[in-house]
């Protein structure tokens, strides 16, 4: 196990920056994920950190040594592709052994090894069996235990759960979750999918651009995104925008959207009086959403509007409702109890006090700034 | 109605059979009449104006028999196999690292390269054997089977060249990154891994240059010549040169399609589809 650092790591291709100071540092025995859309630089980091990609700038720490020369096989590392990159001509136990040969293991120990590692992943019984002969998920505790077996300081994923079907997947992340508890390794884990990325991990470190967007422990990042991108991303269903400008009205402090106005919570006053008669978006989860004649809180009751329902997608235990009100559409997140049907009336509730408030211009969050 | 519809189906079907017929008909009707030339005795092949028999009078094993006993032709046969099995083995030791670093490496001209490779084959044979058997004579590999072997390895090469990086290319490149990671060497994972992955391709690549070469004339001739050895199609063409009887080139012809069609089925096995499956997903 060992610490990873990161300092102000530059990735460019030709005259392309793909990768721009990135800073981060991940403790030993932590679990941490580089989440975010296509293209954001997140396996090209972890591709970094692997020694597969030439650092351009910056440094990189691998358990306090700097790596930036060391070749891949002595960075301690261990790696689990997106495809798992089995060997196809190799047995499970061959795949397995396949690094300790190389490093020259007594022919006891590989085999003790073996055995660890296919009772840890739940492989007894497929030591002779090719990849091919496996499921997606069996060829994934391959890969997991290829990467194990050898005993790395780090372990990096990329995004290796994305190629099994939903339920398998849910499983594995627990399997996951399970496993990095069991052996307390320092986990690297690369994914597009932020619930995958909350569900996991002990931070998450959310990048965009090439730039870290933020790093926190996953509720601190729901609960506080520094900037639009990460509120948007954060979250299922995403968070609802709406841009208005904001003012005073009597003694309290109102957002006005045009067609309605919301009132600030009296706590977020002082942060937000600097920005009065400013353009801004606020933000809203729907979860944070409420039908009126459900909602208990009498506290939330100022803050009401009358919507038309569009569409509706029951889950079952919550229902995913479109609303509009006039030009502005936006998402509730609803107790069945509703009965929400297409085209009925409601009223519906905002939450402020968990609202956000983005400043336009710069996108950063006016109430949680970091 | 419904007995109209199963007729129209079953005249499409028949004309798609009579055509499949007449298809494996066209493949096999040369095969078939070198077979029964083959098998001809004298008075089948020379009717003296009568029509030849669709089978011969009495078939005979003589052509055979005699080639076996001819040594010429067993000399040339084993001439032809060492030519061929030398073009295979220094085609494909040569190609097959060529054809890893030219789809694994990103270096500059190399697309010059690439393509600088199919243009060897853009001449034809007769042009390129002037140089090459002027180059073989000084340095003294006129007359010997490695001039003939390394000759088709040259002609070969090309086509091993690109049929291994189609190969590679399907290949992906997280295993030699997975391997790399692991501790191997790029060698190692060359050899331990992607070699064995590529095989079956690989052995398609083989099969083309052995065909290539037990059935070269120009390269073989020009080297061969003026020599006491011959390959089987320059020994072919010596017979020819004092008019021999159909039934014995027949006998000829069907010597060299056999180790055509043993070395086929030996490297096939290699061949199956889907070697490269669950490597990846």
């Amino acid at each position: 196990m060992a610490t990873v650092r990161l300092h102000r790591i530059g990735k460019k291709y030709g005259g392309l920056e793909v990768i721009k100071d990135l800073d981060l540092v991940v403790e030993h025995g932590e679990f941490v994920t580089l989440v975010g859309p296509s293209g954001c630089g997140k396996t090209t980091t972890l591709r970094m950190i692997a020694g597969l990609e030439e650092i351009t700038s910056g440094e990189l720490y691998i358990d306090n040594y700097p790596a930036n020369q060391i070749p891949p096989k002595d960075r301690g590392i261990s790696m689990v592709f997106q495809s798992y990159a089995l060997f196809p001509h190799m047995s499970v136990s061959e795949n397995i052994a396949f690094g300790l040969k190389i490093k020259k293991y007594p022919r006891s120990d590989i085999l003790e090894k073996i055995d660890w590692a296919l009772s840890l992943l739940n492989l007894e019984g497929l030591a002779t069996r090719l990849p091919k002969d496996l499921s997606g998920g069996q060829r994934q505790r391959v890969a997991l235990a290829r990467a194990l077996v050898v005993e790395p300081q780090v372990l990096l994923l990329d995004e290796p759960l994305s190629n099994l079907d939903a339920k398998l997947r849910l499983k594995m992340r627990a399997e996951l979750k399970r496993l990095h508890k069991k052996l307390g390794s320092t986990v690297i884990y690369v994914t597009h999918d932020q619930v995958e990325a909350m569900s996991l991990s002990d931070r998450v470190a959310i990048m965009h651009e090439g730039r870290l967007a933020q790093v926190g422990a996953p509720l601190a990042v729901y609960n506080s995104p520094h900037n639009i991108f990460v509120a948007g991303f954060v979250g299922s269903p995403s968070m609802n925008f709406f841009n208005g400008r904001l003012v005073r009205k009597d003694e309290s402090l109102v957002i006005d959207l045009e067609t309605f106005q919301l009132v600030l919570p009296e706590r977020y006053r002082s942060k937000c009086t600097g920005c009065l008669g400013r353009k801004v978006i606020l933000g809203i989860r729907p979860e944070h959403i409420y039908d009126k004649r459900l909602s208990k809180t009498e506290s939330y009751l100022g803050n009401t509007t009358d919507v038309v329902i569009d569409v509706v997608e029951p889950l079952g235990d919550r229902d995913i409702v479109e609303v509009k009100k006039e030009k502005i559409c936006f998402t509730a997140l609803l107790e069945p109890e509703t009965n929400a049907a297409p085209d009925q009336p409601m009223t519906v509730v905002f939450d402020m006090t968990k609202c956000h408030i983005f400043d336009m211009e710069s996108e950063n969050n006016i109430i949680h700034s970091p | 109605m419904k007995q109209k519809g199963r007729t129209k189906i079953n005249a499409g079907r028949l004309i798609w059979f009579i055509g499949m017929v007449l298809m494996i008909l066209m493949v096999l009707a040369p095969i078939f009449v070198m077979f029964k030339y083959s098998i001809s005795d004298r008075a089948s092949v020379v009717t003296g104006g009568m029509p030849i028999p669709l089978w011969p009078y009495h078939p005979t094993t003589e052509q055979f028999r005699g080639l076996a006993a001819m040594d010429a032709f067993v000399k040339s046969a084993l001439t032809s196999m060492e030519a061929a099995l030398l073009a295979v083995i220094v085609s494909l030791a040569i190609g097959t690292p060529a054809a890893y670093a030219l789809v694994r490496y990103r270096f500059p001209g190399m697309m010059v390269l690439a393509t600088l490779l199919i243009s060897v084959r853009l001449f034809p044979d007769i042009v390129s054997v002037v140089p090459i058997v002027e180059t073989f004579t000084k340095v003294n590999l006129l007359n010997s089977v490695w001039g003939v072997g390394l000759a088709h390895s040259l002609l070969s090469m090309p086509y091993v060249i690109f049929i291994a990086m189609g190969v590679f290319e399907t290949i992906p490149k997280d295993l030699d990154e997975q391997a790399q990671i692991l501790g191997a060497s790029k060698l190692y994972s060359f050899v331990r891994i992607i070699l064995p992955v590529a095989l079956p391709g690989l052995a398609a690549a083989a099969i083309y240059v052995f065909l290539l070469s037990w059935d070269e004339f120009i390269f073989a001739y020009f080297l061969l010549a003026f020599g006491n050895l011959s390959t089987l199609p320059v020994l072919l063409q010596k017979i020819l040169s004092w008019t021999p009887q159909h039934n014995l080139l027949a006998a000829v012809s069907v010597m060299l399609s056999i180790p055509v069609i043993i070395f086929t089925f030996i490297v096939q096995k290699y061949m199956q589809a889907g070697a490269t499956a669950g490597a990846v997903k």
